[in-house]
């Protein structure tokens, strides 16, 4: 009995203060991920972007009542191309300005790290979480857009969806991820959240369109480093003529690539950071 | 087991300037350690490269033993800080903004509303639980920071100037908080302006200058070494009767000069150290002139203060 009772006492020793087994990084980003995402639910900037979507949602529905579904197809395959097709990228972008553009350059501006990063916790776990985060605000914007797409596809062309349609949602969310892991690298990259979102938008607007039409038009090549030549296969999916440019697998492998290398670089900057 | 906090060969540069220039000291035990230094001096840079908010430029520090810049996860595992003025969400309550820290921490579901609710009572806010935190006022949201550095009730605590921005009251609270928490075995590690408050709740004072430690000892120990050589003390008295007769104040034992301040208060200069001030009280208090109290205008660890930091910046 006695032999039992000291075993017992090694086994599960009386819980010291303060000594909490810290998660696992898995779990931190985790965690990391959920206040975020509770903290976009309480910002101006979630409800502004889920307007916008709300809006268009709503305007195309519209249109389509009004004049009918011949101005943008006779089909529900043009349906998706002249709204979801035309539009998503453009969402995909606000997106990624609007909750990327600021999200690491803020926590320092604001010194809201500061209360974080004094915790059992290390750094990438912090940022893959916030980035987690984003694009999971991100998906509820884009799936409810997806919805008043498709509850229209249903209405006017009946309950069968194109399954290109998915193959193009399937991209719009690699397109988010890269999209979002670019703006998180220029928001890590400054301490100011201004600044950051500033050079986010004016990238993503018309910086890229701009040099890729300047590659395009003066140097005669397409201009497979930029994340916005990939946008183009969330439409070109529906369309039978193949191939484009870029074709769906080039333009994959420019999301995984901008993804990839934003996240190393953007976790590597904020490693590095200092908070002062 | 004990605790301990570690600088070595600790340098931090910004530019041409070192802000930490080699630092190198040891604390250990349960015991309360201020951190002094004049502006600039490189406190709160040594307290973020402890807390891992900066990397040191060379050198490491140690908490029980392991690098923070090491592993920084094991190191803060029983560290609670708090550094400079940090900002929780504001769109969050305090019982979120804690929520959040809890979980990082690693504290159990099951405790962790008892925990927060505790910390917050602790300091004093038990009414704004649920008010957003972007609405508080600078002392309450200190307060807040104060309750997350204890959240997980951590056995070695890093506070930047905890009592900055707080009421009277506030100090008065925080400083019997940390006293409170001295009693209960845990190593603080606590910078300061303040030196009445660090001689009242530290043991150990550790003074810096631009980034170099000029002295680490116990508060006894540097006052004995540094203290008044050749400088006077000065103490403020105050009697229920006008003082009629600064005279015999001044013959007595150790005394320069007595400077009648109002009707009923005198300050006394006198030099001598610790024995003098001792005979001194005691003398005033046997004669019929009614003192009423006795306060050191200047105190022992200021004089040794100003002694080591001979300038600011
Ligand atoms: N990010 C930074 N860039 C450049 N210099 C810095 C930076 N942070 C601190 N310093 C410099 O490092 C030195 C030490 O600063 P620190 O904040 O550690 O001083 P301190 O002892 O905490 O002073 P105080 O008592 O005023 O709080 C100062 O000269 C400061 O100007
Ligand atoms: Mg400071």
């Amino acid at each position: 009995m006695a032999s039992n009772k000291t075993k017992k006492r090694e086994v599960a020793p009386a819980p010291q203060s303060g000594e909490y087994p810290i998660p696992s990084d898995m779990m931190h980003i985790w965690i990391m991920a959920k206040y975020s995402i509770i903290n976009y639910f309480r910002s101006r900037r979630f409800y502004i972007m889920l307007a916008i979507a709300l809006i268009l949602g709503l305007l195309f529905s519209l249109l389509l009542w009004k004049y009918g579904t011949g101005t943008i197809g006779a089909s529900s395959i043009g349906l998706y191309v002249g709204w979801w097709g035309s539009t998503i990228g453009t969402i995909v972008v606000l997106c990624a300005i609007l909750f990327g553009g600021d999200a690491i350059s803020r926590e320092f501006q604001n010194k809201t790290g500061y209360s974080i990063i004094g915790n059992p916790i290390r750094r990438a776990p912090i940022y893959l979480g916030k980035l987690l985060g984003a694009f999971m605000v991100s998906l509820i914007v884009i799936v409810i857009y997806m919805m008043m797409v498709v509850a229209n596809s249903i209405y006017y062309f009946g309950p069968s969806i194109p399954s290109q349609f998915w193959e193009s949602l399937a991209f719009t969310i690699i397109y988010t991820a890269a999209a979002l892991s670019l703006t998180f690298v220029i928001s890590s990259l400054s301490k100011s959240g201004a600044v950051s979102i500033a050079v986010s938008a004016v990238l993503l607007l018309f910086g890229f369109g701009m040099i890729g039409l300047l590659v395009q038009v003066f140097g005669n090549v397409q201009p497979f480093f930029l994340l916005s030549y990939s946008e183009a296969i969330l439409s070109s999916v529906f369309s039978p003529v193949q191939p484009h440019d870029p074709t769906v697998l080039q333009g994959l492998i420019i999301m995984v690539v901008y993804f990839s290398l934003c996240t190393m670089l953007g976790l590597f900057v904020f490693e590095k950071k200092g908070l002062d | 087991m004990g605790h301990s906090l570690e600088a070595v060969h600790l340098s931090k540069r910004y530019g041409s300037l070192m802000a930490v220039d080699n630092l190198n000291f040891r604390i250990d035990g349960a015991k309360c350690v201020g951190f002094l230094g004049p502006n600039g001096a490189g406190k709160t840079t040594t307290l973020k490269i402890f807390t891992s908010m900066i990397n040191p430029s060379t050198g490491s520090t140690l908490i029980d033993g392991v690098s923070v810049q090491e592993d920084k996860k094991a190191a803060l595992r029983s560290c609670g800080s708090l550094v400079e003025t940090p900002e929780m969400y504001h769109s969050f309550t305090p019982m979120e903004a804690l929520s959040m820290i809890a979980e990082i921490r690693g504290i159990p579901k099951g405790e962790r509303v008892r925990l927060i609710r505790d910390a917050v009572f602790e300091v004093k806010m038990d009414q704004w639980m649920d008010r957003k935190i972007g609405k508080f006022s600078k002392g309450m949201k200190q307060r807040i920071n104060i309750a997350s550095a204890l959240l997980s009730d951590p056995e070695i605590v890093i506070l930047d100037e905890p009592t900055s921005g707080l009421d009277p009251r506030g100090t008065a609270e925080v400083k019997s908080l940390i006293k409170t928490l001295k009693t209960e075995g845990r190593l603080i590690f606590m910078s300061s302006h303040l030196l009445s408050e660090v001689s009242e709740v530290c043991d150990e004072v550790a003074i810096i200058d631009h980034g170099k430690l000029l002295v680490h000892d116990t508060i006894r120990n540097v006052t004995r070494r540094f203290a008044g050589k050749a400088s006077s003390y000065l103490v403020e008295v105050e009697f229920s009767k006008p003082v009629t007769d600064t005279k015999a104040i001044s013959r007595l034992g150790g005394v320069h000069s007595v400077n009648r301040i109002d009707q009923w208060t005198v300050q006394i200069s006198f030099s001598g150290g610790m024995e003098v001030q001792e005979g001194l009280l005691s003398k005033l208090a046997s004669t019929r002139m009614g003192m009423i109290s006795f306060k050191p205008v200047s105190s022992e660890l200021e004089d040794s203060y100003l002694n080591l930091v001979k300038d600011t910046l």
